[in-house]
């Protein structure tokens, strides 16, 4: 359990998103949609890791993503993108103004419930076969990174333990296992209430039932990343055995910073992400 | 006294993972083969690789020429000029033929970076010494023939070499190392000078085989990083090597190696450097066996513009002394007369194009034959490395 083999193109690490479009991720924050705010935050991060497989007229093989939205469904959105794919993906989300089509009818429209169990099995079985593939290759693996942004707590209607469902699932998910170390997983709750108390990479479960969940959900913080979350959050009390976790956040930078420190696990340079909205195409 | 430069080898070989005609690092040697250079087109630049080959090309490569310090002043603006120019030629052919996804990808790297950037090490040698000019975390190695002399790091990073400790090859090889850009601005200061006297081996590197090779040169058995490099008969076993190496403990980054071998043809005792060289070859063992390394023949391509009027009647006295030095391969004769394929090194290393990459990578292999690669096995096994795969 190391999580010391950056990535690079001789090792490549893999990164999964998982992405909440239920139908509370219509909510709106200062005139705009969560799910938008969200796809903002994700193009910024996007934008700073295509920059960085750049080398001359060629791509870098350093990581490959998978993106993968949830509701009632679960939708791969982004399926297992090679640097090269991805960089392409990038490209022409600028062409066409945004990453995934969030409007009505569109493939990240935000409808129905929150089957995050779902999510994370999906998230687990990709997990699995770029394992396999990294295996077949004989190459060295990284720990594989997943970063979940939902804006409540599991539901698949009443009746149904949605929170045990997603809990077990997340725990499968963090038991694939690598040389490197155990699959990590980090869990973001962002919600347009401001009264909620803020829970920021805690090392002690909280008393909350939801973000005891959420606690539970998450990996403990690698040991690398350590320094970079203290710096990031200086007024969190953040240990050894803080998890890898937010609860009640509301603020869209501090968002991006939280899915940018994950997706640095891997060593991959996120320092220079900024919160940019996707341009409209002329 | 008639001093011998001999190019033993050139190899580079990009980051694993990126093709070969992306390698940014670069290396030259002239065709009179007095003149050695690599350089480092640095990663996070934009279009390094033409920088990097600028660099080599202006001080090694067909016509180049300049007296005195490479960064002199009025060096220092040719040199620039011309490196902006090739630069600016190839960012222009790059972007001329690129596809839409290519072009984006290139604005957003001229937009974030703005400039190529490269680091440089070269050598000139001739009668007079060894002269040297260097920016940035490119290094230059001098492993004397006698073990009795320390070994000398030459770099314009923080440097030092203290026998005293196990590692004597010490070098910051910092993240923010000196470099020149297409701006024209030379950031850091380069270390430029000269070695009056030195006979052994010469090794040039990039800074990611530098890092490996200071971190593996101890003093206790210093002659194996050495051998392990000196070895590489072709570029096949290059690129063997540093995959290991990769698996083993080097950061995967673009490798350059370059390696010179200098000696004395002939000694005359009346020559003003005599004791000093005395002094400078190693005391071993009479060893009647190494003198015929240094033929006549092949010093006679080494030098053959070389008319300083010396006597090579002499010779049986280099024999003499040369038996002196059983760090000399005498199995590497094969090699010392690379010299008469200087222009197809320096050819091959510009030519090393987008478009032209195998033709370069053969080109770059300057020695003859295709040795057993088990040397290589059985160095990789003293030094704990994986296994190499055939």
């Amino acid at each position: 359990m190391s999580y010391d083999l950056n990535w690079n193109s001789k090792h490549p690490g893999h990164i999964v998103y998982l992405i909440d479009l239920s139908g509370s991720m219509a909510r709106t924050m200062n005139g705009k949609r969560l799910i938008d705010i969200v796809m903002d935050v994700m193009y910024s991060l996007f934008d700073t890791l295509n920059d960085e497989i750049l080398s001359g007229n060629g791509v870098v093989d350093l990581f490959s993503a998978t993106v993968i939205g949830y509701n009632s469904d679960v939708y791969n959105l982004l399926p297992s993108a090679s640097a090269e794919r991805f960089n392409r993906f990038v490209f022409e989300s600028k062409k066409r103004g945004y990453l995934f089509n969030t409007q009505k009818g569109g493939d990240a429209e935000p409808n129905w419930q929150t089957f995050m169990a779902d999510a994370f099995d999906a998230a687990a079985k990709d997990i699995r076969e770029w394992i396999d593939t990294q295996n077949r290759k004989g190459v060295k693996i990284p720990a594989p990174v997943v970063i979940n942004i939902t804006d409540g707590e599991p539901y698949e209607g009443t009746g149904v333990d949605a929170v045990g469902k997603a809990l077990n699932a997340a725990n499968r998910l963090k038991s694939i296992s690598t040389p490197d170390g155990n699959t990590l997983v980090y869990n973001i709750h962002f919600t347009p209430d401001s009264n909620a108390t803020k829970i920021v990479l805690p090392d002690t479960p909280p008393t909350n039932k939801y973000a005891r969940f959420l606690y539970d959900a998450s990996s403990v913080i690698p040991a690398s990343l350590i320094d970079n979350a203290k710096a990031q959050w200086p007024s969190s009390r953040i240990t050894a055995n803080s998890r890898a976790m937010i609860s009640n956040e509301n603020d869209v930078d501090s968002l991006l910073s939280f899915i940018s420190w994950g997706t640095s696990t891997g060593g991959v340079d996120t320092s220079d992400v900024t919160f940019i909205e996707i341009p409209k195409p002329r | 006294m008639k001093r011998t430069s001999t190019i033993k080898s050139a190899f580079k070989t990009s980051k694993y993972g990126v093709p070969y005609e992306s390698c940014a690092d670069s290396f030259a040697v002239s065709a009179d083969g007095k003149a050695f250079a690599v350089a480092d087109g640095v990663t996070k630049s934009f279009i390094p690789k033409s920088v990097a080959d600028a660099l080599t090309a202006f001080y090694a490569g067909p016509g180049s020429g300049f007296a005195g310090e490479l960064f002199a002043p009025e060096n220092a603006l040719r040199l620039l000029t011309d490196v902006q120019q090739k630069w600016e030629s190839d960012v222009h052919e790059i972007e001329s033929a690129a596809d839409e996804l290519t072009q984006y990808n290139l604005s957003i790297q001229r937009r974030k970076y703005g400039v190529g950037a490269s680091t440089f090490a070269g050598i000139r040698i001739d009668d007079d010494g060894l002269r040297y000019d260097i920016l940035g975390d490119s290094c230059i190695f001098l492993i004397p023939y006698s073990r009795d002399i320390p070994p000398s790091i030459l770099t314009s990073m923080p440097s030092a070499v203290d026998p005293t400790q196990d590692h004597p090859l010490i070098c910051n090889f910092g993240t923010h190392p000196h470099f020149l850009d297409t701006s024209g601005r030379i950031a850091g200061k380069p270390e430029s000078g000269s070695v009056p006297h030195f006979y052994g081996t010469i090794l040039m590197m990039t800074d990611a085989l530098a890092e490996w090779y200071c971190r593996h040169f101890t003093a206790q058995d210093s002659d194996q990083a050495t051998e392990m490099l000196r070895n590489i008969s072709n570029q096949e076993d290059f690129e063997k090597l540093i995959e290991a190496l990769r698996n083993a403990d080097l950061k995967n980054d673009d490798v350059a190696l370059l390696i010179v071998e200098t000696g004395i043809s002939f000694f005359d005792f009346d020559h003003p450097f005599g004791e000093n060289i005395l002094g400078l070859l190693p005391a071993h063992d009479s060893d009647e066996s190494s003198s015929a390394e240094i033929d006549d023949t092949q010093s006679d391509k080494i030098h053959e513009d070389n008319s300083d009027g010396s006597d090579d009647s002499n010779s049986g006295e280099v024999d003499d002394f040369s038996d002196n030095s059983d760090n000399i391969d005498c199995n590497d004769k094969g090699d010392i007369d690379e010299i008469s394929n200087c222009n197809d090194i320096y050819e091959s290393s510009q030519s090393d194009d987008i478009n032209d990459s195998n033709d370069s990578r053969e080109g770059a292999d300057l020695s003859k034959g295709n040795k057993n690669i088990n040397w290589l096995k059985r160095l990789c096994s003293k030094l704990k490395l994986p296994r190499l795969h055939s």
